[in-house]
């Protein structure tokens, strides 16, 4: 029986992590036969049937976004809705005069066209990842799957990309889901209809945009669930965006005090909460980038790679033999300490090479282990000394094995995991889990091509692969580190810091609304990120 | 400066708070020490600052002295680009006698087979030594040719401006090809009362309010057409070759050196340099916005500043300069002009919502860009659809849906008041009344609206009938009159049935309820509660007669953790031992609940159902049902007080104490499925005091809209419950407020009286557009109204046949609180409309586009 969890997707920039992380689940009934029966994933999806009784498999999942950002996306399933377009006319309701206004269709780039034609299985893998770069604007634009109508919610009172009134502060959030008529649509009519059908659910899972309002609606969420199920676990990953050009001075203090604000409630509600920055090459230190990534920019690609990192994080859980449960992983990484805030660092690719054994990757170059990217500290990754625990995924790595160019010996799935296990040891006295996963990351048509041109078609490293050549990257090896470390003591130290920049400007934005925050409440929340702070020091 | 009397020592930072900002006075402390030893002004860098010291006097005479033994060289000229002109002072131009050179390439102008320069270009060749320039047959030098084509720009001086010169020459020497701008100098005049574009597009009023901007944007041509078409008419007459050349020259076209540079099709210029001097003052918004208006995108606009011969450059692309001109395309709109952008933003929003209003209203079916249909007649629900962006609408939107919110009906009509109030008033401000003494009037006019409306009124009683009448006034400006019929029964007998005598109504104990149903619509009234959720286990009875309901706020879930070997724990023990005293717990709690069950069902055949708002997992549910208990979980929060209501019974946080008198009862307790929904009807039951209404529509936007009118409907049979009053509907009202105004005004002192007259006036938009709606002639329905009403009758408007009816005969009744709520509402949004008188909009937005491309 599945141990059902809940995904949450609250905001636009979690949207776009959180529609490649659906794609990538799409892209596994793609590629059926590889790796077997290894994942659950009903643990995500949920089996159910419309009106008409057609079957639908739709994901467990609610989201969040601001009106105007849905675009080509149909509120209403085309899953859920009658098919035939002569019903749509007729308006059985009024007898008068019937004015229609139709907007004009928003247009759909080459890649949704594509979902639309009736699907010819081509042999040669395709991708529309550079057409894509050029044409994503909003998420729904590289968006595979269909969602239950009781998933997509818009916001009221906020529009997407508006200037003039921006859903910019946490406490425009708070007050959002302080609106009665709104806070009953979301978790009477769907936050419970998607929990009601669980038999066994073991938690949730948000992806939270922290800098803008969404991370006071994902503050009142987390309060809702902690209060409504203290028992179940609430896994929440809070995603910067990184800054734009236009931002000003005042409108970087308000995104860091959203994301101050967010760690601070999530800390107390969420049984962990990861702090995510986007990685594009222009927020990264020299020397902390992967070298195997090419340089990423968009929101389009980044995102994609938070989404493979998240979804390898959480693999375990899925799997279909004895997983662990949301609550055990988070045991482990707090090494059963009452800390809740953890960083993660992805290996994307995992640096498996053509013609020498997968060990190989195993190797410190110059102090770091330059494939890794820290998506919380922004550092250049080494083994970062002490841990009070960890949970380390690696997968794919015996599936591409067998694509080597010579013969090597297959490794087995517990050799890699040992392999794994000995060489995290080596650097620290970690305690953990390691797991090694057969599956490799799919890289369907809607994932950017994020890699350098050393990596060929299999995921492999080939360092005689010309740059030039056509065949996009369909599958890598990838491992995922999610782990608590003094080193996040930082973080607090940061967070707790703008609220110095706190000016009249900034707090009259704060102060308005139901749940505006006034001086007692800004020390607080100060005084409980210095506390978190000492809290990672020991 | 005067903080040299305050040492940087002694500056006490402000007492805001201990260290939070402690950091913000820190700065102002750094910026007052290093004020004092810095000099007031310092442009560009200096190599040095005088400091008196010998050596320094020293360098300072060396290099003056290099720069004369420069300035004392020679100047040669080679031949082969020395080109001859003649001046031609009548018409401020050389004629080129003898072309040498690749000057050319960016210079000059041809004509007829001749080429002439500009006074800026000779002078420009001149001091580069590549042109001799005659004049009255004599040859002039240097300093001749500067005193002789320069003027200093006094009036009536058509000769080039030194300082123009100076801008010109400066750029010139960086190397840049430089053209007089053909573009008018003047600002653009403002484009008022420009009127909206009738037929709007409802998503984006938007598009309708951006033609509304106060600059109107033209693409600019970039024609260019230097040399008109000329005679064979040697220049030498008295006509002038070059058109633009007798106006004061201010502004260049400048242009990045590149290869291939053609003069006669240079492309759109890089740069847009106005000329000025340091102690003009500085080009307002309004002149800027005017340059701005005429570059295209790719152009920066550059002010350049002569400074006793320095030329220094203003960048208005460049928010480092000046806060209000950071953003070059602000927008800023003033006194009259704001009230007129206001009014037509109101009108605009009146076009789209007029034709909702009343029963013969237009149905607007909405269909977005995904696809997404919305039906609706209800103009808050258009508003809401609406991505108003326009300020000025926006607020108007707001102010109109929280009428909706407070009294749940009147939306549209409110709309439309607010843009009539305006548009009455603003007749009078155009005859030269000030806004303000308009709004006096409107104050007045609304008090004593208020005070008729007491009047007016009418005592209802709370009888089914009335409440009928009232509910199917609302509806049929909603839905079809079938549908409508159809509704007001199961809304008035919901609300009768939640109403208890003296205490507030909570609608909310009316549950909503959808069901998705392929061919058919029907709406009925359940005296029960329907639940959205089901049994979730296949042993379940799903149909019980004569049931217990017991309603549960307990878990019923254990923490069953599969625990992997060889993870670590620092407690697992501790855990394994914490799971299962949980299992155990719960356990306990399933065995009360069933020894509960057979205490109560002993010895009858009563069913036993449970409602619980927590989780139940499968173990637990499996027990129940061998006990043959029909049980539900997650029930929403709100169904624990409506099934107390419904069913009797107290809702229960524990199982410790379970006594058969918390226990509710009901007939019927089943299950409908449709599709993957389940439904569980508690139907049957003794006096309900919470019902559902249950709606079946054939898709998503049927039941959207049906819902809409029943809120509405709903809304209206509370109102008038509470309210004990009715207003007769039809319009009636508003042609007798208006009638009472009239003859109220006259007892009005002075010119607010004006404002009275606008206020009254004003009301009667509400007959006009039910009328035109209905497809009558407005002006044969409003007189035929104020006849009737002078003869002493009350009227309304019968929309079936264009004539007059007695509202109160024909049981059409409006809410009294929408319209008190309306009366004041638009009075006080009117008002502060009115007494606008500046708009700033920061346009981000506009730059961010103008980045983009």
């Amino acid at each position: 029986m599945p141990k059902e969890i809940v995904t949450l997707q609250l905001g636009h920039t979690a949207n776009f992590v959180g529609t490649h992380f659906w794609n990538i689940q799409n892209s596994y009934f793609n590629f059926e036969n590889e790796g077997g029966e290894e994942l659950d994933h009903d643990v995500l999806y949920r089996a159910g049937r419309n009106v008409y009784g057609d079957d639908t498999y739709t994901p467990r999942l609610l989201i969040l976004d601001l009106k105007g950002s849905l675009k080509t996306l149909k509120r209403v399933s085309p899953l859920y809705e009658a098919g035939a377009e002569g019903d749509d006319n007729t308006v059985s309701t009024w007898s008068g005069r019937v004015e229609k206004h139709v907007q004009e269709p928003y247009k759909k780039n080459d890649f949704l066209k594509s979902l639309d034609e009736e699907t010819t299985t081509s042999e040669e893998p395709v991708s529309f990842s550079s057409h894509l770069e050029q044409s994503v604007t909003v998420w729904s634009d590289f968006n595979n799957l269909f969602y239950h109508p009781k998933t997509v919610v818009e916001l009221p009172h906020f529009l997407h990309d508006d200037d003039q009134n921006p859903f910019s502060a946490f406490t425009q959030g708070l007050d959002v889901m302080g609106d009665p008529d709104f806070r009953d649509d979301i978790l009477e009519e769907r936050l419970r209809f998607f929990v009601e059908e669980c038999d066994s659910l073991q938690g949730f899972n948000l992806m939270a945009d922290a800098v803008d309002g969404f991370a006071g609606v994902t503050a009142s969420l987390l309060e809702y669930i902690s209060d409504e199920f203290p028992k179940k676990s609430a896994m929440t990953f809070g995603i910067h965006k990184p800054s734009s050009k236009e931002d000003t001075n005042k409108s970087h203090t308000v995104a860091a005090i959203n994301s101050a604000l967010l760690m601070d409630a999530a800390a107390k509600n969420s049984s962990l909460y990861v702090p995510l920055y986007a990685p594009t090459t222009a927020s990264c230190p020299s020397g902390a980038w992967s070298k195997y990534l090419r340089h990423l920019s968009s929101p389009y690609q980044w995102s994609a790679h938070l989404a493979a990192s998240i979804e390898t994080a959480l693999l375990p859980v899925r799997l279909k033999t004895s997983p662990p449960q949301l609550e055990s992983l988070t045991q482990l990484i707090s090494g059963g300490s009452s800390r809740t805030v953890a960083a993660l660092a992805s290996g994307l690719p995992f640096p498996l090479h053509q013609d020498a054994p997968f060990s190989k990757a195993f190797t410190v170059e110059k102090g770091r282990i330059p494939w890794m990217l820290d998506l919380t500290l922004r550092v250049p990754y080494d083994q970062l000394g002490e841990e009070y625990g960890q949970c380390c995924v690696v997968r794919g790595v015996s599936e591409l094995s067998r694509r080597q160019s010579e013969n090597q010996r297959l490794p087995t799935k517990s050799e890699v995991q040992e392999a794994l296990a000995s060489f995290l040891e080596s650097s620290s006295s970690t305690r953990g889990q390691c797991y090694a996963i057969e599956k490799p990351m799919p890289i369907g048509e809607s994932f950017p091509q994020i890699f350098s041109s050393q990596i060929d078609e299999n995921g492999l490293i080939n360092n005689t692969r010309s740059a030039t050549s056509k065949s996009p990257t369909t599958r890598v090896a990838m491992l995922t580190r999610l782990k608590m470390s003094p080193h996040l003591k930082d973080i607090f130290v940061n967070a707790s810091s703008i609220f110095k920049k706190v000016n009249v400007p900034i707090s009259v934005l704060y102060e308005k609304g139901d749940h505006g925050l006034n001086r007692e409440d800004w020390m607080a929340v100060k005084e409980s990120l210095q506390e978190l702070a000492d809290s990672y020091e020991d | 400066m005067s903080s040299t009397k305050n040492p940087p020592t002694t500056v006490a930072p402000p007492s805001v708070d201990e260290d939070g900002d402690a950091d913000g006075a820190a700065d102002y402390r750094w910026l007052l020490s290093e004020n004092q030893s810095q000099p007031a002004l310092v442009r560009g860098s200096k190599d040095f600052a005088p400091d008196g010291s010998e050596r320094q006097a020293q360098a300072l005479t060396d290099a003056r002295d290099a720069l004369c033994s420069v300035l004392q060289e020679e100047r040669r000229a080679s031949n082969r680009s020395l080109s001859q002109a003649i001046w031609l002072p009548s018409q401020n131009l050389a004629r080129v006698t003898v072309q040498k050179g690749t000057a050319y390439q960016n210079m000059g102008t041809t004509v007829g087979g001749e080429t002439f320069l500009l006074p800026e270009e000779v002078l420009f060749m001149v001091e580069r030594n590549t042109l001799l320039l005659t004049h009255c047959g004599g040859l002039l030098s240097v300093q001749h040719a500067f005193d002789l084509l320069l003027g200093k720009g006094a009036p009536g001086d058509e000769r080039l401006d030194v300082d123009v010169y100076l801008v010109y020459a400066f750029l010139k020497r960086l190397g840049y090809a430089v053209f007089r701008s053909e573009r008018r100098h003047a600002p653009p005049t403002i484009n008022r009362g420009i009127k909206p574009p009738s037929p709007l597009g409802l998503f984006e009023v938007g598009q309708v309010f951006r033609s509304l901007q106060i600059i109107p944007r033209q693409p600019i041509s970039h024609s260019t057409s230097p040399a008109p078409p000329l005679s064979t008419s040697p220049p030498m007459q008295h006509s002038n070759p070059l058109r633009h050349e007798h106006r004061s020259v201010h502004a260049f076209d400048v242009f990045k050196p590149r290869p291939r540079f053609r003069k006669s099709d240079p492309g759109p210029p890089d740069f847009f340099v106005v000329a000025q001097r340091v102690f003009d003052p500085l080009p307002d918004m309004h002149t800027l916005r005017g340059f701005l208006a005429q570059t295209s995108p790719t152009t920066q606009l550059k002010i350049a500043v002569t400074d006793s011969g320095n030329v220094s450059f203003l960048a208005f692309s460049e928010p480092a300069n000046l806060v209000l001109l950071a953003n070059p395309k602000a927008e800023v709109a003033r006194q009259g002009q704001a009230l007129g952008i206001n009014i037509t933003a109101a009108a605009g929003l009146q076009d789209v919502l007029r034709s909702n209003l009343g029963p013969k209203g237009t149905q607007k079916m909405l269909v977005g860009g995904a696809g997404d249909i919305k039906l609706t007649k209800d103009g808050k629900v258009l508003l809401t659809e609406m991505q108003i962006q326009n300020p000025t609408a926006a607020m108007i939107a707001r102010a109109a849906t929280a009428q909706d919110e407070v009294t749940g009906d009147g939306t549209t009509s409110n709309v439309l008041l607010i843009a009539e109030l305006l548009k009455q008033a603003e007749r009078f401000i155009a005859e030269g009344l000030h806004p303000r003494v308009i709004t006096e009037g409107f104050d007045i006019a609304k008090k004593e609206a208020l005070e008729f409306l007491e009047k007016y009124k009418v005592k209802s009683d709370v009888d089914r009938e009335t409440l009928l009448n009232v509910a199917r006034t609302s509806l049929r400006t909603k839905v079809r009159q079938e549908v409508a019929d159809a509704l007001m029964e199961a809304i008035v007998d919901a609300v009768l049935c939640i109403h208890k005598d003296g205490q507030p109504i909570d609608l909310h104990m009316v549950e909503i309820m959808k069901m998705q149903h392929k061919n058919d619509t029907d709406t009925k009234l359940v005296r029960g509660l329907v639940m959205d959720h089901g049994a979730r286990h296949p042993d379940m009875p799903k149909r019980v007669e004569d049931a217990f309901i017991l309603t549960l706020n307990v878990s019923l879930e254990y923490e069953k953790s599969e625990i992997n070997s060889g993870f670590f724990y620092s407690s697992a023990e501790q855990r394994e031992k914490l799971v299962e005293s949980e299992r155990r717990f719960v356990d306990a709690k399933l065995a009360k609940i069933v020894e509960f069950k057979k205490t109560v069902c002993e010895g009858n055949k009563k069913g036993f159902v449970i409602i619980n708002q927590k989780g139940i997992d499968p173990l637990s549910l499996d027990v129940l049902a061998k006990n043959g208990i029909m049980a539900l979980r997650r029930a929403k929060r709100r169904n624990m007080e409506r099934l107390q209501l419904c069913c009797g019974g107290t809702a229960q946080n524990s199982v410790e104490d379970l006594t058969p008198d918390i226990l509710g009862h009901a007939g019927l307790v089943y299950e409908h499925v449709l599709g993957e929904e389940k439904f569980t009807f508690v139907e049957d039951v003794k006096n309900p005091q919470s019902v559902t209404i249950l709606i079946t529509g054939p898709n998503a936007h049927t039941i959207v809209q049906i819902n809409d009118a029943i809120r509405d409907g709903l809304r209206a049979v509370k109102n008038t419950i509470e309210d004990g009053f009715l207003i007769p509907g039809a319009a009636a009202f508003q042609i007798a407020l208006h009638a009472h105004l009239m003859k109220f005004k006259d007892s009005v002192k002075g010119r607010p009286k004006m404002g009275v007259q606008a206020f009254a006036d004003a009301m009667l938009i509400i007959p006009k557009v039910l009328a035109s709606n209905g497809g009558f002639d407005v002006q044969d329905v409003l007189v035929a109204l104020q006849e009737e009403h002078a003869a002493g009758h009350n009227v309304g408007i019968d929309l079936t046949t264009g004539e007059t009816l007695d509202p109160v005969a024909e049981g059409i009744w409006d809410n009294y609180r929408v319209h008190r709520h309306m009366l004041h509402s638009c009075a006080v949004i009117a008002s502060n409309f009115l007494l606008v008188d500046e708009m700033m909009r920061a346009g981000r937005s506009s730059l961010r586009q103008s980045n983009a491309e």
